[in-house]
């Protein structure tokens, strides 16, 4: 196969067709017509305006450059902050994640169960509910303006004395979870915020305790009571439990209830406890029965 | 085509790029073989300056997009026929006999012929532009194109838009019929 080389030279001329060199003679002594001067000088004037139409737009362009890349850049300098904005706006609020991460992965380390560490996370603000807070009260505090700076003082002892009542009584660390953030927040908030916060928390525990006690019983009361373990267990069980502002004929009717639900062991000793307290108290029957039982 | 080797190429080239002195080389190298094609194909003086400045105003518009891909003489021929043919599609029909003749008369006859000297060459030459005038416009064109311009059939082709063995064609039958004119 061969590749096709282009031509080199001039084309060679085509063949004269029959007659063609005369004609062309006598064609060659036609007049010679050629345009006027003034069709010259319109064809130049038009060439000569061509080029300086040329040059003017160039001016023209890099005039007009320079304010069309402003403009492009100015609207493009402005999307980017607003969406920059708009999406700090939607992050959540900042944390003291660096320091605070340090210090609750060790934690998480040394717990036994990876899921205590959540629940642990918010247990260390509950340090400021000891009787006499060690850390002062955050400078938002100090500065903050208050109309009646006393009484603003007695509400702020009335929430100690509380958070502290709560603290001694070992209630707010077992019983009740909720008040130990609650404390906190007492100290972090305004002092207008502070009685609120306490009557919030001392809200939240009743309803968990009444659930417990049907016999409406002063909160004090109930708070001091060590037999209360699970304050979110059964219904059945928490209408077994003993106080002591029950009535005996209330007392013997919860043994029976335990001996009723197969808590044996636990009746028995509860009703040798009655027994020992309640020495002439004359047993029914079925009760005797289960005392004399070894 | 390499514009290389195309003298007016690079002089159209030259002008795309501002040198004025470029395109008045090249106006004064074609602007008479121009004229003449278009004064005899349209056989008006009137048509004939208003194709010609519109041919060179094509020209003058087209400097920054032209590729040397032709010769230059072919290219603006093209350019002229184009025009030719869609200004006769829009106006009034070419000039009739008479028209063509005073057109073509209207110029300066060299001294060496005038008529005690040779009638009998006027006569001849006069029978040749009638016969031109008469020919079909496609006959006429490539006539033109050959006997004026010296164009090959290729360069004809490109010219009119048909193939070679059309002009081929077309051009026997135009000098077999300019032929039995003369000879009358």
């Amino acid at each position: 196969m061969t590749t096709q080389l282009p031509p080199q030279g001039p084309p060679e001329p085509d063949e004269k067709l029959p007659g063609e060199a005369e004609l062309a003679a006598l064609y060659r002594q036609l007049p010679q017509n050629e345009p006027g001067p003034a069709l010259d000088a319109a064809v130049l004037r038009a060439a000569t305006q061509a080029l300086a139409a040329d040059a003017q737009p160039a001016r023209s362009i890099r005039k007009t450059r320079p304010h069309w890349l402003i403009g492009l850049s100015s609207a493009a300098t402005l999307v980017l902050a607003a969406g920059l904005a708009w999406h700090m706006r939607e992050l959540p609020p900042a944390e003291p994640a660096p320091t605070s991460a340090d210090s609750v992965v060790p934690t998480q380390a040394a717990a036994p169960a990876p899921r205590a560490a959540p629940a642990s996370a918010p247990m260390p603000p509950a340090e400021p509910a000891s009787p006499i807070p060690a850390v002062p009260p955050p400078p938002r505090m100090v500065v903050a303006k208050s109309p009646t700076p006393t009484v603003t003082a007695q509400r702020k002892a009335a929430a100690d004395r509380q958070v502290a009542r709560a603290s001694n009584e070992g209630y707010a660390a077992t019983a009740l979870p909720q008040p130990a953030p609650a404390s906190v927040t007492t100290l972090a908030a305004p002092p207008m915020m502070a009685p609120q916060v306490a009557s919030d928390s001392a809200a939240n525990a009743a309803p968990a305790m009444a659930e417990a006690a049907p016999v409406a019983t002063p909160s004090h009361v109930r708070a001091r009571m060590p037999v209360a373990p699970a304050p979110f267990a059964a219904a059945a069980d928490m209408d077994t439990a003993s106080y002591a502002s029950d009535t005996p004929a209330q007392e013997l009717n919860k043994i029976r209830q335990l001996f009723a639900l197969g808590h044996d062991d636990e009746a028995r000793q509860r009703l040798s406890a009655f027994h020992l307290a309640h020495p002439r108290w004359d047993l029914p029957l079925d009760l005797q029965a289960q005392l004399r039982k070894p | 085509m390499d514009a290389a080797v195309d003298p007016d190429a690079m002089l159209m080239l030259a002008y795309a790029r501002g040198d004025l002195a470029a395109f008045e080389a090249l106006y004064a190298r074609h602007r008479s073989m121009l004229y003449r094609f278009l004064l005899r194909s349209v056989r008006d003086t009137q048509r004939t300056d208003e194709l010609f400045q519109e041919t060179w105003s094509r020209v003058i518009s087209a400097r920054a997009r032209y590729q040397p891909q032709a010769k230059f003489s072919t290219w603006l021929l093209q350019i002229a026929h184009n025009l030719m043919i869609d200004s006769a599609r829009r106006q009034r029909p070419m000039a009739d006999g008479d028209e063509a003749e005073t057109a073509l008369a209207n110029v300066a006859i060299p001294e060496r012929e005038q008529p005690d000297h040779a009638l009998s060459e006027f006569e001849r030459r006069r029978g040749l532009q009638r016969a031109i005038e008469q020919l079909p416009d496609e006959q006429r064109t490539a006539v033109l194109l050959r006997l004026e311009q010296e164009l090959s059939l290729e360069e004809i082709a490109a010219v009119t838009g048909a193939g070679r063995e059309t002009v081929k064609s077309r051009l026997r039958y135009a000098m077999t019929r300019l032929r039995e004119v003369l000879t009358e």
